[in-house]
Order: C-alpha cells, then structure tokens, then sequence
C-alpha cells in the first residue's frame, strides 16, 4: 500500500498530555495516544522541575488541539493543580482553545478537576487503563482527525493486519513508513489489535522530525559509506520540506534508507515508553508497506531486522495489492557461542554453522523450517533475499569513528546484496502543478 | 505566482505574561510596539480567596486590582470587611499576572521585559493574550523557513548576482537595521557577522542548515524557529544549503531595494511596504527542482523539457 493508497493521513491534531499520576496511567494515555495517530507534543508530568512561567510558555508553544487528562482518583485530582493552572495561564486565549478529554472513573476527581480546568471544553471519558476507556478516547481523537467521508489510513492498516492474521493464522506486525509517519500494527488471529501509529515521524516531510528525535549521528550510523554532518542535514531539511520527493541518485536513497531505520526504531521505542514493545515484536510474519515497500528486497528486509530487532525467527514479506509477498526469512542465532541452525526446504537440507557477528544470507526460497542450538525451530516462508542468518550482538553497537563503523555497516549491506544503487532516471514532461 | 500584492493579516504571537496590547482597531506602522511583558519566573502565590474570606467564584467581586497590573509589596490585591478588614496582599514587588481556579493570587518579579513589534503597516484586528493580528495591504514573498524574531528594515542588497552567496566580508556596520538580501546562500559566518553590525535580518535563496543549527541550536527543524530573544533572523526563500533565486524573485528584489520591508519568521513571509505599481512581477510562478542528492535546490528554465525529477513551483504547498 503505498503512500496515499487506502487512506488519508486525517487532520494533525496536536496533543498534550497531562500527567499527574504516571506510572501505568501515564502509559495507558501514551497507548491512547499511539493508537489514535496524534501528534504527542508534550508531556506535562507534575514533577516536572520547570517553573509555573517555564510549563506555561512550553504549554502556549504546544499549541495543543487536545489536552489528555487522564486521573485515577481525587490524590491524582489534588496533584492536577500543578498543571491546570499552567494550561489556563498559557492557553486559555488560544483560539481555538483546546479540548480536554478528562479521563476517569472516579467521582472524586471529577469533582476536583473540573473546576480547575473550567475555561476550556472539557468532556469526560472512562478511565483510559480500561479497554471501554481506551476505545472511547481513541475513538474521539480519531474523530478529531478524520476528514468528511475519508477514512484514516492507520485504520486502513489496521483492517489489513487483521485480516492477513485472520487468513494466516498467525500473529502478525505491519510495519508502515510513508513521508510523515511511520506504524506499528500487531494483529493476531483472535482478533487482538495493538498499534502504534507514530507521527511526524518518516522519511519525507517528518525528515527532519527523525534527526530532531535521533539526532543526525544515529540517522548518519546507518549510511554505508561516510557523509558529513552538515552534507547531511541539508540533505533531510530539503527533503522534509519537498512533497513527494523520491531519491534519484545513491546518495539519496542511502538517506531513505536511513531515515527508515531510525524511524521505526523511534516508532519501538515509543511503543516500548507506552507499554507495548515486546508484544509488538514477538511475531512469526512480519509485514512492510508503505516506503518500505517500495525499496529494494534486500534493503527492505535488511531494515526491518536492523530497526526492529526481532528476538526470533520471523518471515519478512511485503504487501502488495492486499496480499503478501515473501521477502526474505529471518534467523537471529544467540551469539554466545557458534551456533548451528539446521534448514530444511524443498531444495537439500543444510547446516550451517554460524561465527558470532555473522551476517548472510543463504538462497533458499519458499517454506523453511529452521532449528538448532540458539535458535527457536520456526517455520518460515523466505523470498527472493533467501534465509538471512544474524549471529550479531544485540542490541547493534555500531562505533562511533567513521573508519570503524562505515567498513562494518557496509559489510552488512554488502553480504544482503542491498548496497542503495543509483534507482533509474525519472523525468516528467508535464508542467508541475 | 512568487510576489504578491494584497491585503495580510499577520498574526504576531505573543510569549505569556503580556502587560500591555495595543488595542483592537488601532492604526499601526511596521516597528511600532504591539505587546510588552516581562518574562515569567517562579510565582509567587499569595492566599486570595481564602485570605478574604470569600468563595473562589466570588473572589472577583473583592479584588482591588485585575490582571495584569504591577504591584509594590504590601499592596491591596483583595479585601473585604470595613471595621475588621481582611485583605490578600502581595507579597514583593512585581507583576500580578493570574488568578488561579482556588483563588489563590499569581505575583511575578520583573526580571526582563520583552516586546513584540508589527510587521505590517496596518490596524489591529485581534488582540488578546496570545496573539495581536495586524491587517494591511503590501507585497509579500512566502518564504520557505524563517528563523529568530521579526525583523523590520529597509532593503539592502548584499549580492550583485542571484547566484551569489553572501560573504562575509559584504556584511558590515553600514548595513545596521537594513534588511540584506543574500544570493544562494547565507553561511553561519555570514549570519553571525551580520547579527553583530546589527543588521535586522537576511534574506537569500538558502542557508546551510548545520550553520543554522549553529546560530538556532541544535533542535531546529525545517519547518523555522519563530522566537523572541536577540538572536539574527534568517529567512530562507527555497531551501537549504544553497539555492540561486529565480529572476522572477530576484529581480523585484532588485527593485525594491531601499524600501522598507518586514521578514515575519512564524509564516516565514518577507513584506515589502510598498506601492502595488512600485514593480511588475510575472503571473506565472517560477519551477524549482531539487538536486539529486537533495543537498541545493534550483531554478529551472520554463523551457527546459523534460523536467527533471523533483520539481515544484515556488508558490507549492510545501
């Protein structure tokens, strides 16, 4: 499904959340959050060690569409204070003024927080740790977003997740990366749904959203070849702010490419930060789209294992029109010591005996049934990449000084055959519009 | 269409704590004070309606003073009782800026004071805490990013040539208050040269963004940095690292050269406060294409066939 395929990006709608209870409160309103495909600007917590000035300037610089208050009792209510008085100071002239989704079940809170937040529009919704909660905030967001008629194509994704888990029988995770976010879909066949759709975070217009989060050393690690700093950032302010960019040299597809891993690698970490990462990643078949999608095989699928870090065997496939098309199966090997990973397909089985820091792919296509010490037997479906063998530490270290990493970064495009080559030339005829 | 005549509405946003706005339907010329306020600091909460005797709702009913107005310590803030008075009064000298939903009184000490400056010759159609809107009629050039506060100068060229980037060496104390047009490309050198002979701002066809990240800091975006401090201001008209103008943007430059003109940094727009007759711009926007490596842009001839791969109109929605 390629970007603008399916469905609409939706309207941003900008987000604050104030946190006056964290811990799984806080967590349950990042999942809300993720889940409806808002733009989380800020995160107000009631230790937070700036000034009643400071949070109040940061709060009118938010420019929140929506204020996400969530609260489990009248202490969390008392704690409030700290924050709505910020909110109501900072942007209480704002126009318009923001929504506040007042997020409890209890009655005592409601009491005390209402009157500290009544200048603004406030509606209540059950408390968000439950699923009756979640589903109602999401669903107003959700609504805030959607354009007449259009549908979201985060909704769009998550139907496909569902439906391709269903059909499959197994667990799934769709990972989508288009120019301005970047989605992570787990479906499994009962019908159970985690997503997170994280935005601006892409490889065009949220590019440069990427390097501000990452910063341009963490997107820079992932080009097989060295470029400078400031060769760079021109590189992803130009694209970040040219709609519909595509690379047309090496040089720039190098740069997708990177942006990608970083992308999905923040997309993990803020699944992680809301209490959802390791399910998310547990999964036999993983599904690309989006830009994704669009690379190469060996780039594609040398992303997805870098970004997401898959801690078992797992079928990388791309989607294409509905169905899935294999790319390439994936067998990480515990690195303690040499591991051997036994494969059985319709070709002669093999043995292969994996060194630590190995990568490599061997060219076996179709059902692949793996096993062996330091490896979960898995039955995996391998593409055109074939059955990519990972003995590599992880997390990834990569060093920091060029003449260390670039070397060892461009090893393991090499050994994938995903080296970014110049993509052929595009011309247009037609006057832009 | 690049340059373009008509009537604006310039929303200036204003940081908290504004102590005086120029009110709605005043007449206002670009540089003329809009808003002031001092920076807000740790407050000072002084017992209001529980120190009175009142419920919060009722507080205003007993207030002596409203928001935003300067107090010496000890004033009155609140009172009620005539024989024996209760009274909420602040407790040092400062600004007393909110009521909160308690009642309770917010007293900040003026540490610095800010001011927010119109960017257009013009009346004030809105003005509240957040924002003063100015409309009026002038020419305006949409940039692609702006950065650092509102400038406000005449225009002075620091090229010769459209191609050109900025030296250094062109930027100097003659140019104080001016508006200075780059070429290509502005390095940070030239950003921070500038900013030190007090020039009120820059304009060129791009700037590099690591050298912008240099003089912004690092967690600047592509999408501009509108702020209020003394920092120069940059606009970039096409992109980043370096981008020739086109002649349908350079060439009205040219001519209002000496003018008073306006960069407004949070919609990245560049005014000229001129006539509509004062130049004659083309209907049809300029192309510009992004180079391969997406590291400059350019202008491309009208005429060139087939266009390249990435190629947009000035006037995009970018």
């Amino acid at each position: 499904m390629r970007e603008g395929d399916g469905g609409a990006a939706g309207r941003p709608v900008r987000v604050v959340i104030l946190a006056a209870q964290s811990g799984p409160l806080e967590q349950a309103a990042r999942r809300v959050v993720l889940k409806a495909g808002v733009e989380l600007v800020l995160v107000l917590r009631a230790g937070d060690p700036r000034h009643f000035g400071e949070r109040a300037q940061a709060l009118r610089d938010a420019r929140p569409d929506v204020v996400v208050v969530p609260l489990a009792d009248k202490g969390g209510a008392e704690e409030l204070v700290l924050l709505a008085e910020p909110l109501r100071f900072g942007c209480a002239a704002q126009s318009p003024a923001p929504h506040v989704l007042l997020a409890t079940g209890d009655d005592g809170a409601i009491a005390r927080a209402t009157p500290l937040l009544a200048p603004f529009d406030v509606e209540l919704v059950p408390d968000v740790r439950g699923d009756s909660g979640r589903i109602r905030a999401v669903t107003r967001l959700r609504e805030m977003r959607a354009d007449e008629g259009g549908r979201l194509r985060d909704e769009v994704l998550e139907e496909l997740a569902a439906r391709l888990a269903a059909e499959r029988s197994t667990a799934i995770l769709l990972v989508d990366v288009v120019g301005s976010s970047t989605s992570l879909v787990h479906a499994d066949p009962a019908g159970g749904l985690l997503a997170a759709h994280v935005r601006p975070l892409g490889t065009g217009a949220a590019a440069d959203r990427v390097v501000a989060r990452a910063g341009l050393d963490r997107v820079r690690r992932w080009i097989p070849w060295a470029v400078d700093q400031p060769t760079l950032l021109e590189q992803v302010f130009n694209r970040a702010r040219w709609p519909g960019a595509v690379p047309t040299d090496s040089g720039s597809l190098a740069v997708e490419i990177a942006l990608a891993h970083e992308a999905i690698g923040h997309a993990v970490s803020d699944a992680l930060a809301a209490g959802i990462g390791p399910q998310l990643r547990a999964v036999p078949l993983v599904v690309l789209t989006g830009r994704l999608a669009e690379l190469a095989p060996a780039q594609a699928s040398l992303v997805a294992v870098d970004a997401l870090e898959l801690p078992a065997p797992a079928s990388i496939a791309r989607e294409q029109e509905g169905s899935v098309v294999p790319l390439a199966s994936f067998v990480p090997v515990a690195p303690t010591r040499r591991g051997t990973v036994r494969f059985a397909w319709s070709g002669a089985p093999r043995e292969e005996r994996v060194e630590r820091d190995a990568l490599y792919a061997l060219p076996l296509e179709g059902d692949v049934d793996v096993s062996g010490a330091g490896v979960t037997a898995s039955h995996l479906v391998a593409g055109p990449v074939g059955a990519i063998v990972d003995g590599r530490v992880r997390p990834l270290s990569l060093p920091l000084r060029d003449a260390e990493r670039v070397p060892l970064v461009a090893r393991w495009y090499a050994s994938l055959d995903a080296v970014p080559r110049d993509p052929p030339p595009v011309a247009q005829e037609a006057t832009p519009a | 269409m690049s340059w373009r005549y008509g009537r604006w509405t310039v929303d200036h946003p204003l940081p908290v704590g504004a102590a005086t706005r120029a009110a709605e339907g005043v007449s206002v010329r670009a540089g003329d004070v809009l808003a002031t306020g001092s920076t807000i600091t740790l407050a000072h909460v002084a017992d209001g309606a529980r120190r009175v005797g009142v419920a919060a709702r009722d507080l205003d009913r007993v207030l002596r003073v409203r928001p935003v107005v300067e107090v010496r310590k000890g004033a009155v803030l609140a009172r009620t009782g005539r024989r024996f008075a209760r009274a909420a009064t602040s407790p040092i000298d400062g600004r007393f800026v909110h009521i909160t939903a308690d009642g309770d009184l917010y007293i900040m000490p003026i540490v610095d004071e800010w001011s927010v400056r119109s960017t257009l010759d013009g009346t004030v159609v809105r003005s509240d805490d957040a924002v003063v809107a100015v409309e009026g009629e002038c020419w305006a050039l949409a940039g692609l990013a702006g950065y650092g506060p509102d400038a406000i100068g005449e225009i002075a060229l620091g090229v010769d040539d459209p191609d050109e980037p900025l030296a250094p060496p062109r930027v100097d104390v003659r140019l104080r208050g001016h508006i200075v047009v780059g070429g290509s490309r502005i390095a940070a050198e030239a950003i921070t040269r500038a900013h030190a002979c007090g020039v009120a701002g820059l304009v060129a066809g791009a700037a590099p963004a690591g050298g912008l990240r240099t003089v912004f800091g690092d967690d600047i975006d592509a999408r501009g940095r509108a702020s209020f401090d003394d920092r120069p201001t940059v606009l970039c008209l096409v992109g980043f690292g370096s981008g020739p103008l086109p002649s349908a943007v350079w060439d009205p430059l040219v001519a209002f050269a000496g003018l008073r003109a306006a960069i407004h940094t949070a919609s990245a727009r560049l005014f000229v406060l001129a006539g509509r007759d004062e130049v004659e711009v083309p209907a049809a926007a300029p192309l510009l294409a992004l180079a391969d490596d997406h590291g400059s842009v350019r202008p491309v001839p009208p005429d060139a066939r087939p266009f390249p791969a990435n190629v947009l109109p000035f006037d995009a929605e970018r």
